[in-house]
């Protein structure tokens, strides 16, 4: 984890001190423009930087000129190389193993040869904010002159490797009030979010991590009770890693004054599958909604329509998370969960309206159930699709 | 932010961070392992417990206090040394004190894995100067002489050297200097930079030993946050060893397999000349030579004593002669080398080990640790007096 | 007197703060296995 070695702690021992001394927001505003360089490039390399720079460019130019074939040519070329980096071994190996899984296996070894060792730093996370920016763009909401803004937008630190995912439209704004004045109190707050967010990861998170790595192998060998501290385990490993990292990234950019949206809100308190992707990472979510599913149709062309959807939503969010199938079986499970959720009352009638009552007056239940199908969500999540299925069938039997 | 204040809460993580380098620091100077016998695994980085080199120093010093007239006997090494299935009170080591007496005090600092100058003999170095009499016992097997800074304890040997206890040497700084880095590497030498100036493995490791430990390790699973002073050592709990025939057939294939691969008998080190004898290739007869002169500064050799310990008789049996011809090299090239750069040496080949003296291919039953130890007790006892010692700081 | 222990309630957060982030380096030299999520 990057946030957990010494260069990070050494390089903002000098970057925030610095940042906060100097009087002008200007130099501020440049400081922490090469302050993002030195972290990208150190831990990007040259192989990861050049990838980045080439889109950012290409974003910032086409957003520039406003054109709408830019626009799309440039959205275009970012998923593209996205999916080359990140997805190319997997798309290739999959479709010519339906016919010759040996000749899969060689294409597959050839591509990853042919591409760095591993994909640019953050490109998922760089893709999805350079997408929204040319979609809103197109849409006329707005445009990026100032190419410090716009490179700033891009590698800003505290967000670059695991989000949340930033909107320009709230980001910018933050930006510029957070390089004009930087409060005690925002420095105050900052220090203590990540204190919390290392908490949750160095103290826990980890330790979960070990354990974990170390009986799932022997899942099904556990006793039951064993079996079900370790699935809960796994669902709060997850939780507290991927929030407690969502903490520090925000904690760092309230450090500089600089307010980031919130990226989880108490998922695992959530009644129902539609609530718990409002409070799980919220960014991802959102960003999602708004130019996944409503460019999609969303829900305005009947509840077929919104049903598919949702399916190709939640397939394509597995997808973003890792290149293997147990990713998208993951985001299908999920799209299966809220197809059933969002429509059984209207679509089982009466019988769906007495369900729906039911869980109505019995709030445990509709969060015991959530909690439930979520938690085994995990499970493919993080395992090979038998070795879930083995997994949650053990957490039924003796 | 209405039931804080933020500039006292600034203040205080200041004022807390500087408290913890502080008391880290005071820690640091402190002998906190008292009655430590060795680093069994409960004590090193098998179950993520790094001692740092400033605490295992307290430890030589508590040990061994300068005014009480004791020699110092320093043993690194790996795990044979460590007394790998032996029981605390088994330890060959605790023999060798007793062979050689009160004019002696001996301290284990070899760990598992560990190559020769790794733990024990950074720690000489940090007290060679303080303790110009004192000696420093190890041990090797034949080819493998990574320095200090080269193992998986090289943690230690970093954290000495940024904390500037290692005396200065112009031939290491210069292969340092020279020395390839990976990500890895810079990671652990900057860690440990920054402990120098903080105290932060200090601190925390002795929290960890005396209060609470905050890192679960499979070893330990639900005794994983317990203070490490409660817990003993871990071989004392494990079944005794067993040094018996039957016991080594069920070792066969794999621990012969894993013979074959030690570098004493690697084919890669030895060829056959025109008559068809075995001889070691000149290229790895270079090789030795050059890692053993980066192992430790002079005159430091001079008080060093390396034991190239055995293999159990018993499995060597079960080599072809080829093999056993290598071994027999080995021991003999490696210890000429040593000896051409100044080390003491003690080989072991053909003292009279026999099977009983050992739990598997090389570690040591309680039998075999008391002959190591009158062996060892005898080369040292036969070690000329030090001169003092001219070394910088 | 509120406003005096409203200082030293902070005083003590920031030194339990200080002290973690202290314990933080420690921690990352035994670090385990970590759980890299979303390198890229």
């Amino acid at each position: 984890m990057i946030f957990t070695t010494y260069w990070f702690f050494a390089f903002a021992a000098i970057l925030f001190p610095l940042y906060w001394l100097l009087p002008w927001g200007r130099a501020r505003l440049g400081l922490l423009l090469v302050g993002c360089a030195i972290f990208h490039g150190h831990f990007a390399g040259a192989a990861g930087v050049i990838p980045i720079v080439v889109l950012a460019v290409a974003t910032y130019l086409a957003g520039r000129s406003g054109r709408s074939s830019w626009c799309i040519a440039t959205i275009i070329l970012c998923v593209a190389s996205l999916g080359i980096y990140k997805y190319s071994p997997f798309f290739v190996g999959s479709a010519v193993g339906l016919f010759d899984p040996q000749l899969a296996a060689k294409c597959a070894l050839w591509i990853r040869q042919a591409l760095p060792a591993s994909p640019p730093l953050a490109i998922s996370f760089f893709t999805f904010e350079f997408v929204h920016y040319l979609y809103d763009v197109r849409k006329g909401r707005m445009r990026i002159t100032s190419p410090v803004d716009f490179a700033l937008f891009t590698i800003f630190f505290p967000s670059l490797v695991a989000g949340p995912i930033k909107r320009c439209g709230d980001f910018l704004p933050a930006l510029h009030r957070g390089v004009a004045a930087v409060a005690t109190a925002d420095v105050a707050i900052g220090l203590s979010r990540v204190a919390i967010g290392f908490a949750k990861k160095v103290l826990i998170s980890d330790n979960l991590a070990t354990v974990i790595n170390y009986y799932a192998p022997h899942f099904t060998q556990q006793s039951l009770g064993t079996r079900w501290l370790l699935f809960a385990a796994i669902a709060f490993r997850i939780l507290l890693d991927f929030s407690g990292y969502s903490d520090i990234a925000i904690g760092l950019a309230r450090m500089f004054g600089i307010t980031l949206p919130e990226n989880f809100r108490w998922p695992y308190l959530a009644s129902s599958l539609q609530e718990f992707w409002q409070r799980w990472h919220i960014s991802l979510s959102t960003w999602i909604r708004d130019y996944i599913y409503i460019p999609l149709g969303g829900s305005r062309h009947g509840v077929a329509r919104k049903i598919v959807n949702g399916f190709i939503v939640f397939a394509l969010c597995g997808l973003w998370h890792g290149a293997a199938w147990n990713f998208i079986v993951w985001g299908i499970f999920h799209g299966a969960g809220l197809a059933v959720c969002g429509n059984y009352r209207l679509l089982l009638g009466r019988t769906g309206a007495q369900i729906g009552a039911f869980l109505d007056r019995f709030p445990p239940l509709s969060w015991a159930l959530t909690t439930g199908y979520v938690w085994l969500g995990w499970l493919l999540f993080f395992y090979p699709l038998p070795q879930a299925y083995k997994m949650a069938a053990s957490l039924f039997s003796r | 932010m209405k039931l804080f204040s933020p500039i006292p809460i600034c203040v205080g993580v200041i004022a807390g961070f500087v408290a913890c380098c502080l008391l880290g620091r005071a820690s640091s100077q402190k002998n906190i392992y008292k009655n430590f016998q060795r680093l069994h695994p409960f004590l090193e980085q098998e179950t993520s417990y790094y001692p740092t080199a400033s605490q295992l120093v307290a430890v030589a010093r508590a040990q061994c206090p300068p005014s009480a007239g004791r020699k110092l006997v320093i043993l690194g090494g790996n795990s044979v040394f460590n007394g790998s299935g032996q029981k605390h009170g088994e330890l060959w080591s605790r023999a060798l004190q007793e062979e050689l007496g009160d004019r002696y005090q001996v301290v284990n600092f070899s760990a598992p894995g560990a190559g020769l100058v790794d733990n024990g003999g950074v720690i000489f170095e940090c007290l060679a100067r303080e303790y110009p009499q004192a000696l420093f016992v190890t041990n090797t097997e034949p080819g493998y002489y990574p320095a200090g800074n080269r193992s998986a304890y090289s943690y230690l040997f970093w954290d000495a050297y940024y904390k500037g206890l290692l005396p200065s040497d112009a031939r290491r700084e210069k292969r340092l200097a020279n020395e390839k880095e990976t990500p890895g590497s810079r990671e652990l030498k900057l860690g440990r930079r920054m402990n120098s100036a903080l105290y932060f493995n200090d601190l925390w490791t002795d929290v960890s030993y005396r209060y609470v430990s905050t890192v679960w390790t499979s070893w330990l699973k639900e005794r994983s946050f317990r203070p490490r002073r409660r817990l003993p050592d871990w071989y004392d709990k494990r079944p005794p060893v067993v040094a018996e025939e039957s016991e080594f057939q069920q070792m066969l294939p794999g621990h012969l397999d894993a013979l074959r691969h030690r570098h004493a008998l690697s084919t890669e080190r030895y060829q056959q000349n025109g008559v068809g004898a075995w001889v070691q290739t000149e290229e790895s007869l270079h090789q030795d030579e050059a890692q053993i002169a980066d192992l430790l500064p002079e005159p430091l050799p001079h008080r060093s004593l390396v034991v190239f310990t055995p293999y159990n008789p018993w499995f060597l049996a079960h080599l072809t002669d080829a093999e056993r011809t290598r071994v027999e090299l080995g021991f003999s090239n490696g210890g000429l080398l040593l000896e051409k750069a100044g080390y003491h040496v003690l080989s072991t080949f053909d003292r009279g080990f026999v099977p009983e003296d050992f739990g598997d291919t090389v570690h040591l039953s309680p039998a075999g640790g008391r002959r190591l130890a009158h062996l060892v007790a005898e080369s040292i006892r036969s070690m000329p007096e030090p001169n003092q010692v001219a070394l910088t700081r | 007197m509120k406003t005096a222990l409203r200082i030293l309630f902070s005083l003590v957060i920031g030194i339990v703060i200080g002290a973690f982030f202290h314990y933080v380096l420690y921690k990352i030299s035994v670090s385990g296995e970590p759980f890299i999520y979303f390198a890229f």
